[in-house]
């Protein structure tokens, strides 16, 4: 009588001896990948929200958004931060600041609303943050090996990060972890609004946006590949949704595949908050580098901007570029090719 | 800490000095063969390939902090078994995979039935039953190194492998003697 044991051992030993490998030449094929990679303005891996062209419309609404209202007082836009392609530290149009030496390569980095502290995954699977002013370092808390993700609530209590069970919110120094029970499959990246009420974060269908208690959640950009697989997203944490100053709206890069090839075309779009209202922002460029980090964006601190790394837009270079969130305004800051991360340091009036 | 001062580069965050370690292509010329079936035991054969070189290119990028560990085997085989499992994440490493290997695939040899079968309900279990599923089939890997593998405790492993067992046998309607026992 066959014993699932004997089975099992039949059907491994199939496995091997069926599964064959030509490990010398997969190596060089590794390390022409590696090599690319390296040299590709994004890498890897990216939070996207990937559309099969013509699958999703976009409404463009609210041309006139009201004037912005800083919350925390009057903040100013201070140092834009990112790193090369090659992953060094880069520093545009402000003072100098500390920055970490022990961050993961490739990762990614946010200042906290009142621009003192940047956060950051450090090497050893924590999520640290760094005194930009005096250089200190404080571990906020733990992360998921080879895809650490924290975002620090505004008043820098909780750090909101993503394992496998879920979206986490952790007591920054000590405490037990509250887990939120949210919709969505395999759901990841949360991000704290500005005010810290709520958490938009992404799941396999889309954008959402959850109260801080982990109640009233609503999806507010829902997304779908080919066959509605649902929401292509990738293993490592790159640019994510960002909050404008206000917290009534949301940016994000969506990446649009060409056909079956490795080409993806990327565009900035302003969600809505509360759902509903998607204005389309900029045409952020595209390259042959599928499943690679869409371009990183951030929200100037004064909220009348969006900052960009175009990679080779229309009409330009890649770089640096800054936009209005109705779309008008498109400039390029700063040329070059730049890494899947930026920060946009806020600075007290 | 470093000060950058302009957009000059003044500090490196994560870059070390010197060559990738030779330990690397030992290590991948060892595993890959292994970790390929892992891939294909969790995903099927048209992934498994490119699921196993993609997680194989994430501990290259990384050999400096994976390569120091007591055990990047299981580091990487952790790699490989989320990325088997995750849809999405797959869809992204075969979207890539036509990229770089576009024209060169080598056919892929197919199971017999039987064998076929078996790991078509592996994959049929949920995620964390059939990860330890495969990692003890695949490499006889003890509890503990499962536990390892997927950062959970033992008791919890012995939970996945007990489950996947009874559900494994119910399917393929053959006797489980280790949970009947």
């Amino acid at each position: 009588m066959t014993t699932l044991d004997d089975r099992a051992r039949a059907a491994t030993a199939d496995l091997l001896a069926r599964t064959v490998v030509d490990p010398s030449a997969r190596l060089a094929d590794l390390r022409r990948a590696g090599r690319r990679r390296t040299a590709e303005l994004v890498v890897c891996a990216a939070v996207a929200l990937g559309l099969v062209a013509g699958a999703w419309r976009l409404t463009i609404e609210d041309r006139h958004p009201a004037p912005v209202t800083p919350p925390n007082g009057e903040m100013t836009n201070g140092a834009i931060v990112t790193t090369s392609a090659q992953g060094e530290w880069l520093r545009f149009d402000g003072t100098a600041v500390h920055l970490p030496d022990d961050m993961v390569r490739y990762g990614w980095a946010t200042f906290t609303p009142d621009g003192t502290e940047l956060v950051y995954p450090a090497r050893g699977g924590e999520v640290r943050a760094i005194d930009v002013d005096t250089g200190t370092t404080r571990v906020l808390g733990d992360c998921e090996a080879g895809l650490c993700f924290g975002s620090l609530s505004p008043d820098g209590t909780v750090l909101a990060t993503h394992w496998r069970d879920g979206l986490h919110l952790h007591p920054v120094g000590s405490g037990e972890d509250t887990v939120l029970d949210l919709p969505g499959t395999g759901v990841g990246y949360p991000v704290w609004s500005t005010d810290g009420s709520r958490l938009a974060y992404l799941s396999e269908d889309g954008l959402w946006v959850v109260r801080a208690d982990g109640e009233a959640p609503h999806r507010v950009y829902a997304s779908s590949l080919a066959g509605g697989d649902g929401l292509l997203r990738e293993p490592r944490p790159f640019p994510l949704p960002a909050w404008s100053p206000d917290g009534r709206r949301i940016a994000v890069v969506l990446a649009d595949l060409r056909g079956d090839g490795p080409q993806q075309d990327f565009e900035v779009v302003v969600v809505s908050a509360d759902g509903g209202a998607v204005q389309r922002v900029a045409d952020a460029g595209h390259c042959a580098c599928l499943g690679l980090a869409p371009p990183a964006l951030a929200w100037s601190p004064d909220g009348a901007l969006l900052a960009v790394n175009a990679v080779d837009p229309p009409g330009g270079s890649s770089g640096i570029y800054t936009v209005e969130p109705d779309g008008s305004g498109w400039r390029l800051r700063h040329a070059g090719v730049f890494g899947p991360m930026l920060a946009w340091r806020p600075v007290s009036d | 800490m470093s000060e950058v001062q302009g957009a000059e580069v003044v500090a490196s965050p994560g870059l070390r000095t010197g060559g990738r370690d030779r330990g690397f292509d030992e290590f991948y010329l060892g595993e890959l063969p292994r970790l390929v079936a892992l891939a294909r035991g969790l995903c099927g054969a048209a992934a498994a390939e490119d699921v196993a070189q993609e997680a194989m290119l994430v501990a290259y990028r990384r050999w400096h902090e994976v390569g120091d560990l007591e055990r990047p085997d299981l580091w990487t085989r952790r790699t490989c078994a989320n990325l088997a499992v995750s849809q999405f994440r797959r869809r992204v490493v075969e979207l890539r995979a036509v990229a770089r290997l576009a024209g060169r695939r080598a056919p892929v040899a197919a199971l017999d039935d039987e064998a076929e079968d078996f790991w078509a309900a592996v994959r049929s279990l949920p995620h964390r039953q059939a990860q330890a599923a495969a990692l003890r089939f695949v490499y006889e890997l003890p509890v503990a190194d499962i536990a390892t593998v997927l950062e959970c405790t033992e008791g919890t492993v012995k939970q996945h492998l007990s489950r996947a067992r009874r559900a494994l046998a119910s399917r393929l309607g053959i006797t489980d003697t280790e949970t009947q026992a």
